[in-house]
């Protein structure tokens, strides 16, 4: 410990600045020490560029806080670092969204049932520096740049009551995100007409 | 290493632990603070920044530890409340009703948090109610109990003696109610009993 005055002065602005450089150190790094978890449960709970449906959650879930039980939640982890994505999804009978968060957990895009214009969202996903060819963006609804090269996506479908299961298991099953643009399928006798 | 290193070391390093207690508590503080510092009405307390790319480093931290992956306020409005309308901390050792009249918003749900931000666990796995799913009065207003015993009609089951939170959440509001959100009537948490062990 410092013996003389001067000393003692030199130590409490060294401890100071220290704690000063630790506090923004945290208060800015400790979103992506979160998100580096929630990749982390996200590739265990969905996986990587590949999209996974979840159970309705319940007390036993201990991925991310605060999880809505009245949401079947759908989504992956996304990595772009090969290239963009290719994502299409029936539109149901009910609220559905899609968001997207970047690695700093800004939540970048969202799109919900009643802004898609007719029966499928078709979306291209590119990195922060991809080029987009117009061939590609002819295909797609929306050409959605992310932030950051890794981030999550989460499809959010309200079930307001237990009737609504069964169809909206079969619309959330039928979502489709790949490396290459999907061929035109037929779309199932569910969903938005 | 003679005396004098030896008592430079351990300066250096009592001094790196001051800093880092000082630094993290601090920033642990301030990102409290930060949500703590919201928009509130009654009980509810309310972000508008939650979710947004507008939010700050403190906010982007506070969203970090008790919100993660929310959505921006266009999308949907997460209201938390920690106390009853009476200012008292929301507690499995009294029984709450939660009252209140449809807002304009497309849908809506209230759930119950323990202190650890996931669902309370109970033998009926009810943790919520929405909108579309809960009895309502004839006038449709609806009431709905938050308690560790047993209620009849809309009930929350939380546990009993520990801390819980509320999340009232508002999908797709009209511009109107967000930009009123700090005086709209929001459901009213009344503290109906206290339970003696």
């Amino acid at each position: 410990m410092p013996e003389s005055l001067s000393s003692l002065v030199i130590w409490l602005v060294g401890v100071i600045a220290l704690s000063i450089a630790i506090h923004a150190a945290v208060v800015f790094f400790y979103p992506y020490l979160v998100m580096t978890f929630a990749f982390r449960e996200g590739l265990r709970q969905f996986g990587r560029n590949t999209i996974t449906h979840s159970e309705r959650p319940t007390a036993a879930y201990r991925g991310v806080v605060r999880p809505s039980p009245d949401l079947s939640y759908s989504g992956c982890v996304y990595d772009l670092s090969e290239g963009p994505l290719y994502l299409r999804a029936i539109v149901p009978n009910t609220y559905m969204s899609l968001s997207m968060y970047a690695n700093n957990t800004d939540n970048f895009f969202r799109i919900n049932d009643l802004e898609i214009e007719g029966p499928e969202l078709k979306i291209m996903l590119i990195g922060p520096s991809d080029a987009v060819t117009h061939t590609a963006v002819s295909r797609m609804s929306q050409v959605v740049r992310s932030p950051s090269t890794k981030g999550i996506l989460l499809f959010r479908y309200f079930q307001g009551d237990e009737l609504q299961t069964e169809e909206l298991e079969h619309i959330r099953h039928q979502t489709v995100i790949s490396r290459l643009p999907q061929p035109e399928y037929a779309l199932p006798s569910v969903g938005r007409r | 290493m003679g005396n004098w290193g030896v008592a430079a070391f351990f300066s250096l390093l009592l001094s790196l632990v001051f800093a880092l207690v000082i630094g993290i508590a601090s920033a642990w503080w301030a990102t409290a603070r930060t949500f703590r510092s919201s928009v509130r009405n009654g009980p509810w307390l309310y972000n508008p920044l939650v979710g947004s790319q507008a939010a700050n480093a403190y906010l982007r931290a506070a969203i970090a530890k008790i919100g993660l992956l929310a959505l921006d306020k266009s999308e949907a409005v997460y209201l938390i409340a920690t106390q009853d309308n009476d200012g008292n901390p929301l507690s499995g050792s009294a029984t709450y009703r939660i009252e209140g009249t449809d807002l304009a918003t497309r849908w809506w749900s209230l759930t119950a948090y323990g202190a650890d931000c996931f669902l309370v666990p109970n033998p009926l796995n009810r943790y919520s109610y929405n909108s579309a799913n809960l009895d309502r009065s004839a006038d449709g207003s609806y009431r709905i109990y938050a308690s560790a015993a047993q209620q009849s009609g809309n009930w929350i089951p939380v546990e009993a003696g520990r801390p819980f939170d509320l999340t009232l959440r508002l999908y797709n509001p009209s511009p109107v109610l967000l930009k009123k959100l700090s005086v709209a009537p929001l459901p009213r948490i009344i503290r109906e009993s206290v339970h003696h062990a």
